[in-house]
Parts: C-alpha cells; sequence; structure tokens
C-alpha cells in the first residue's frame, strides 16, 4: 500500500506538485491522469524517491520512506518503469531482463520469469540476443515493463506504459496490468494519457492539474461521468 | 538568489562592464611592477588559450588533450617569422594563427569521425606529434635547444608595425586582443554558428535532420579553436623572447583543459575566471615551498568536486544562445509563419525499397507515394518497418535496393542533412531537442539551414546579421503561439514535460519551413486536449500545401484527419487505402488492431 499525505515536490523555484494527498491499495491498480505538466511524473518519480520532496509523508506499508534513498526503496520491493527508454541500450534483451530480475527482492526463478516474458511478448524471444537499442520503440517499451515485473514488484509504477505501442500490444498490456495487480496482490500505479484505458483497468483514478488533485474517485464512476467530463475538470 | 545571480551574469557579461574592466588595467598597468605586467599578459594568454579549448570541447563537445601543438604552432611560427624572415610581428601573428587554424582544420577530418576517448587518444597523439618534429626539426626549431632572441617585450626587442614595444606596451596589444577575441566569441555563440557547434555536441542526428553538417561544423570548430591557440601561442613567444619544445607538452595540453573545465565548458566569463585563477595559483602557492604541487593538485581535485559545473555553473546563469540586442530587434518584425512556398508541388516516391541489417530485413520491396499536400499515415505493429522506413527516406539509412525520389531527383543515398536543406524534414520518436536550450532557441535551430548571413557577420555582429535573426525570432514567436508553447519560450527543455517536448519538435520542424514533413508518433505522450491541438496544427499544414506523413498509433487522432494510409507489417505493406477501409481489413485487424481496437484508440 502506499499512502501519500500532503506532498510537495519542487525543482528551484518551480513546484511541480503541491500538497498531494492519494492512496493506492494493494491488490487494486489506481490510475494517475491529467495534461502535461501536471506533476503525473513528478508523482510517480517522488515515490522511488528520484525527486526532491520539499513537504508530506510517502508510506509505503504504512512506513515512511522520504529518507530511504531509491536504491533501497528499489529493494524494498518498488518498481518504476519510467517514460524516455530507460534500458541498457547496449546488453542484449534477455540481459536487460536478468539485469532486473537480479535486483529483485523477492528471489523468483529466473527462467520461469524470463519465459513468462516471452509467453506474454513473443517478439523479445525472437530478439533475446538483440542489443536492447535496436529494438524498435515499441519493442522497447515491452522490455522496459517486462524489466519492471520480473522482478514480482509488490508496488509497480509505470509511466505511460502504453506509449508506442500498437492497438492490439497496448489491449494486451492492459490485461496484464490488471491481472498483475488482482493475481500478485501488488500496489499498481499506472501514470496514462489514454484515461479510458487506464480507467478500465483501475479501481480508483486521480486527475492532478498544476501539481494539485482536482478530481478523484472509483475508477467505474469517473468512467460513468464520461472521460472528458473527468478530464475536463483538470482543464478548467 | 536566482535573481540575483541572473543580475550578476548580466552585469558581468555585459560588453560595457569588459570595456571598463579592460580599460581600468589597461590605465593602471604602467604604474605596477613589471612582475605584476608580466603575470597580467600571462593570463590573457592563457584566457585565449582557453576560449581556444571553450570553441571546441564546451560549445562543439569534442575533447582535446593535444592543443599545445597549436599553441606551439603559433609560438613557432611567428618565432620563424620574425626571426629568420624578418617580417613584422602584425603580419607574423596573423599568418601564425592562420597557419595553426589551417592544421586544426585538416586534423578535423580524421578526428571528425570517432568519439570520447579514441578522439582523445587521437588528439594525444596529435600533440606527440608536434613535440617530436619540433625536437627533431633542428634546422627550423633548434631541436631541444629551442629558439633563443625571439623579439621579445621583455627584452625591449619587439615592435609591432614599426612601433618598439615595452612590457606595458606589449600588454595593452595583448589585452586589446583579448577583448576582440571575447566580443567576437560571445556574438559567435549566440548565432546560429554557436547553436549548430552546441547542436553537433548533444545529438548529431537530430543536428542533421536540420540540415546541419556535423563535419562541416567540426571542421569550423577546430578552425576557430586552432586559430585562437595559435595567436595564444604567437603572444607567448613574443612575451617570453625564448622557445623550446618542453613548453608545449603534454602537460601544457592538460593545463589549459584543466583550465577550461574548471572554468565551466560553454561559459566565455568562466573560462577568463578560471584562467585568472590558475596563472596566478602557481604564484600564490609558493609559499608551500615543496609541497606547492601537492597543494594545486588538492585543489584541483576538490574543484570538481565542489563545482561539478566550473567556477561558472556556481555563480552564472547558464550560457544562452541568442544575443539580447536581436531579441529587442524582433519587435519590430511583424511574427507570421512564412511557408514552403514550393510545398505540394512535387510527390516523393518510394520504389522497391529493401533495407537488411545484417540477416534482418527491416524493410521488404516497399513502394509508396506520398502525394503532395495529403497526409498519409503509416501504421503497423511494433518494429514493422515504419520509423526505419522514415529513416531511410531522410538519409539516416541507404537502402538496401530501391530508391526514394522527390520529384525528378533521387534522393535516396544522399546524406540526412542534405536531403533535409531540400526541404524534408522529419521529427523523433524520442524527442531529440538540444536539452540546455531554451524551447526558442531549439526553434531557431530548426530555421538554421535558412539563416543567409555568414558567421562572421553574426560575430562581427553586422546591422544584417542582427535583423535577420531578429525576423527568425519574430518567427519564431508566432511558432510557437500555434503550438502553445509561448510559456515556454525561455525554459529550457529539460526541464519541460514530455508532451511538450514532442510539441516543440514538430515546432523546430516547421522553423525549417519543409515542404515535406515526416512525423513519428506525434501524438505519443500527449494529453486529449493537445492531441486536438496537434491536430489542428497538421491540419493548417495541410492547408499551406505540406505533404505530411505521419506514423501514429492513436485511430480516433488519425479518423478525420488523414487522406491515405499505409500499413506495415514484418517491412511489407500489407494495406493501402482510405482509414475505414482499413478498419474492416481482415489482414490488419488480426496484424495491428486486434478486436477491442475500438478501446485501445
Amino acid at each position: 500500500m502506499i499512502e501519500i499525505r500532503d506532498l510537495w515536490v519542487k525543482y528551484g523555484a518551480v513546484e511541480a506538485l503541491r500538497g498531494v494527498t492519494l492512496t493506492a491499495h494493494p491488490g487494486q491498480t489506481t490510475a494517475i491522469l491529467g495534461a502535461n505538466g501536471a506533476g503525473k511524473s513528478s508523482l510517480l518519480r517522488a515515490i522511488s524517491g528520484l525527486s526532491p520532496v520539499t513537504g508530506g509523508e510517502i508510506l509505503l506499508n504504512s512506513q515512511p520512506i522520504q529518507s530511504v534513498p531509491p536504491e533501497k526503496r528499489s529493494r524494498l520491493g518498488i518498481a518504476h518503469a519510467m517514460e524516455g527508454r530507460r534500458i541498457f541500450r547496449q546488453l542484449a534483451v534477455q540481459e536487460n531482463l536478468e539485469l532486473a530480475w537480479s535486483f529483485g527482492a523477492r528471489g523468483i526463478d529466473l527462467d520461469a520469469g524470463i519465459r513468462e516474458v516471452y509467453d506474454r511478448f513473443p517478439i523479445l524471444r525472437e530478439k533475446s540476443a538483440t542489443a536492447a537499442g535496436l529494438l524498435s520503440g515499441g519493442q522497447q517499451q515491452m522490455l522496459i515493463l517486462s524489466c519492471a515485473t520480473i522482478r514480482n514488484p509488490t508496488h509497480l509504477l509505470l509511466d505511460e506504459p502504453s506509449l508506442g505501442l500498437a492497438p492490439i500490444i497496448v489491449t494486451q498490456i492492459y490485461d496484464f496490468i490488471a491481472g498483475f495487480a488482482r493475481d500478485t496482490g501488488a500496489t499498481v500505479v499506472i501514470v496514462e494519457q489514454m484515461a479510458k484505458m487506464a480507467l478500465k483497468v483501475s479501481a480508483h483514478g486521480y486527475v492532478l492539474r498544476g501539481g494539485k488533485v482536482v478530481v478523484e474517485g472509483e475508477s467505474r464512476a469517473l468512467l460513468a461521468k464520461g472521460v472528458a467530463e473527468t478530464l475536463s475538470a483538470s482543464y478548467l | 538568489m536566482t535573481r540575483l545571480r541572473t543580475r550578476f551574469t548580466g552585469l558581468i557579461t555585459h560588453p560595457l562592464f569588459v570595456v571598463a574592466l579592460a580599460v581600468l588595467l589597461a590605465v593602471s598597468a604602467p604604474g605596477m611592477t613589471t612582475g605584476s605586467v608580466q603575470i597580467l599578459t600571462f593570463i590573457l594568454i592563457n584566457v585565449i588559450f582557453a576560449q581556444s579549448i571553450n570553441v571546441l570541447t564546451g560549445l562543439a563537445g569534442q575533447i582535446s588533450l593535444g592543443h599545445a601543438g597549436f599553441f606551439g604552432i603559433g609560438a613557432y611560427g611567428t618565432a620563424v617569422l620574425t626571426k629568420t624572415y624578418n617580417l613584422d610581428m602584425i603580419i607574423s601573428i596573423p599568418l601564425a594563427s592562420a597557419l595553426a587554424g589551417a592544421v586544426g582544420y585538416l586534423l578535423s577530418f580524421p578526428t571528425g569521425r570517432v568519439r570520447e576517448v579514441y578522439l582523445a587518444m587521437m588528439t594525444l597523439g596529435f600533440g606527440m606529434i608536434f613535440y617530436e618534429i619540433v625536437r627533431e626539426w633542428v634546422s627550423v626549431t633548434g631541436g631541444t635547444m629551442g629558439l633563443s632572441g625571439v623579439s621579445s617585450a621583455a627584452l625591449r626587442s619587439a615592435s609591432i608595425a614599426g612601433i618598439p614595444l615595452n612590457q606595458v606596451s606589449y600588454f595593452w596589444v595583448v589585452l586589446a586582443a583579448t577583448v576582440v577575441v571575447v566580443g567576437l566569441l560571445s556574438n559567435m555563440t549566440r548565432s546560429h554558428v554557436g547553436r549548430a557547434l552546441f547542436a553537433v555536441h548533444h545529438n548529431e542526428t537530430a543536428a542533421s535532420s536540420l540540415g546541419i553538417s556535423n563535419a562541416a561544423t567540426k571542421r569550423t570548430a577546430y578552425a576557430i579553436s586552432g586559430v585562437l591557440a595559435g595567436l595564444a601561442g604567437t603572444f607567448y613567444a613574443h612575451l617570453v623572447g625564448y622557445i623550446g619544445p618542453e613548453s608545449f607538452g603534454v602537460h601544457r595540453s592538460i593545463e589549459v583543459l584543466v583550465i577550461s573545465i574548471v572554468g565551466g565548458l560553454g561559459s566565455i566569463a568562466g573560462q577568463i575566471i578560471s584562467a585568472a585563477v590558475f596563472t596566478y595559483l602557481p604564484e600564490a602557492l609558493q609559499a608551500f615551498a615543496e609541497y606547492q604541487f601537492i597543494v594545486y593538485g588538492v585543489i584541483l581535485t576538490f574543484s570538481l568536486i565542489v563545482l561539478p559545473k566550473g567556477i561558472a555553473g556556481l555563480i552564472f546563469d547558464p550560457p544562452r544562445f541568442v544575443r539580447p540586442a536581436a531579441m529587442s530587434a524582433n519587435k519590430a518584425h511583424a511574427s507570421d509563419i512564412t511557408w514552403n512556398a514550393s510545398a505540394g508541388r512535387i510527390a516523393i516516391k518510394v520504389e522497391g525499397l529493401t533495407k537488411r541489417f545484417g540477416g534482418l530485413t527491416a524493410l521488404d520491396n516497399v513502394s509508396l507515394t506520398l502525394t503532395p499536400g495529403n497526409i498519409t499515415a503509416l501504421i503497423g505493429p511494433n518494429g514493422s518497418g515504419k520509423s526505419t522506413l522514415v529513416n531511410v527516406v531522410c538519409g539516416i539509412y541507404a537502402p538496401t535496393e530501391g530508391r526514394v525520389s522527390f520529384g525528378d531527383t533521387v534522393i535516396s543515398g544522399l546524406p540526412d542533412f542534405k536531403i533535409a536543406g531540400m526541404g524534408v524534414v522529419r521529427t523523433f520518436q524520442d524527442p531529440r531537442l538540444v536539452p540546455n536550450f531554451t524551447v526558442r532557441e531549439n526553434l531557431l535551430l530548426g530555421a538554421h539551414g535558412l539563416i543567409r548571413r555568414s558567421g562572421i557577420s553574426a560575430a562581427f555582429a553586422l546591422p544584417g546579421a542582427l535583423q535577420e535573426e531578429a525576423a527568425f525570432l519574430a518567427e519564431t514567436d508566432a511558432v510557437m503561439r500555434l503550438t502553445g508553447l509561448s510559456d515556454f519560450a525561455d525554459t529550457p527543455v529539460n526541464s519541460l514535460p514530455y508532451g511538450y517536448r514532442r510539441m516543440a519538435e514538430v515546432a523546430r520542424a516547421l522553423m525549417a519551413r519543409p515542404h515535406t514533413i515526416l512525423l513519428d508518433e506525434p501524438a505519443a505522450g500527449l494529453s486529449e486536449s493537445e492531441m486536438v491541438m496537434l491536430g489542428t496544427i497538421i491540419r493548417k499544414m495541410k492547408e499551406h500545401g505540406l505533404t505530411i506523413m505521419l506514423i501514429e498509433h492513436h485511430m480516433d487522432f488519425l479518423a478525420d484527419l488523414v487522406d491515405n494510409v499505409v500499413v506495415l507489417d514484418s517491412g511489407q505493406v500489407i494495406y493501402r487505402g482510405d482509414l475505414e477501409g482499413m478498419r474492416k481489413d481482415q489482414t490488419v485487424i488480426t496484424a495491428y488492431l486486434g478486436d477491442d481496437a475500438e478501446d485501445a484508440a
């Protein structure tokens, strides 16, 4: 479980988050929506310890973690798939997966993990010996997602997992994300521009605007209200 | 604090401040001891030398461990010309500096092909070759004995244009030269030349996609850097009156690199401060007697820990790449977007294109035509070859078979910067902007190929160059308004959210006034309202006759926007036609859309 209370993040004079409070429950997916610059990525980065928190609290399973450095948070079970193709470009696909697995806190069988990844994305099996930098954009996105999940994290943070993916793969990835939270009991937080898709798979949704939560509620209710309606509240 | 620093930067880098400081130094020099004047002259020589590193490493990103070679060419050049050929310093100094520049230009041909450690080794090799030549070519250089009796201000044997020089008047000459060099560099950095150098430093692919030739830009950097190092060398020779090989070894190259790095790469003012500190420091440390160099080393080690971005990073704002004068002149211009007048006339034809990477066939016999003035969507599964196709059309890859033509001209096989120069411009899937540039500076970079005034007229800040820059700045304003970026004009792009970076790249491509634009997933990462804006921008491009190719996965975004659709799968065209037909095409559904296509879009 991730609990955030009155969180402030500042980069120099720029306030990225201005008092955000939210809770993400285990076994569920929580969607963070909002326009570019609303503070969505900063929120995920604050949870994983990569952005400067200037106020408020972040609790991981009720333990405050602000003073824990990012690499230790990773050991505590947080996996963060960031935007911007952060993979080891010179390493082969399989080496990337092995590396990601070796940082896992709860050991799972490597071979089984890799097999599972390859079953999910057969193209990665075909490319297992290819340098990750030579993959197409969408294939890199699949690899990033797989690196985040192969260590079986208890807390999974995904920044725009659908970016650059073909519709058929997007559907598949979202099915997987929803299933991951349900099956492993992990706490999943996704940042997504495809609001409709994100609300469909999530239990709870938050809309950020200017670093603040402007709308929150059960995803089903937000969907019922209409995606455009929900989001437009954030663009007022 | 930030505002204070901005004001301080504005003051220190103001031309009036620089001139006032120079006048103050010039006026007070006659009252100083000869020792002090000598040190001040050494400082100025190191200032010019450090600027030479700053152009090459700080701006263009090319590291050099052999700069003492250029310094030496200047020193030996002027020494031989004055001693053996009895030339006046007013001729020998420019000649020797030009010689160093020419050597730099030639060196750029091999070094321009390599990077990082390989580049460091190659330049180290250059420095060592120079050192050995000086030691062995005894008849010209005096070998290990060196050349003594070089006309020198300290020995009162020097004169320039027939006027005899003493130490003070020599100091004035060097001071005047330094002020001119700093002034020219400051103008040049904040013009299209400086922006191109910095763009090549940060992303060669992106630079050439805007029509900037990486090789030519590096040649310019090496030539300018060579001239400056040579100039510093000539002043050094006539200051000390004796030159020997030991003054031009590797330690000298390292020393100036250290001055430049600690000063803050990219900052002209930082170089000046650092040159002053590091020239004076050894003198000041003499109090430590035999521990002098240990203390020096300790200071050096810790200075980069305390000042990761150098002295300039601590006390100054990051350097900017647009002149304030051009910014204020820009207000006089009517700001409107200028569209390409020849847009919509000529089609791009791709015929039988195959691209193989080793055993992998990324494109397999692809043929398609981009109808002038139409919007063509290129879609397909991940890894189907869409980006590869764009890369071949833009000249990043040469095709294995087949060809791409633009009207009657075959463009496949041409280098990317030439194709961009012909008006075919693209954006990248992952935005490739110059991270330290502001949005405005990135957009100006897009107009690089349209700038007609020379770098020299920019360095001298001639009115024509200033007006041209102002006109493009006005156009930048108009493009930023169209793309919703006006509020971020002066924000460095590395602190912009992802979606705005994407928009900035589209805006930058527009600045190049293309007739054909290839957009690689422009809507990825955009919010719904931003997508609406992007749609408006693309329609506007079409209105002005642009030929547009669009790689995109958002079907809702493509609906109502595109004229034709081409679907690729495994490098082959599996569908050609309109969007409606595509949605119903069973092959496309199986390969790409999936059954839940509605949700995904």
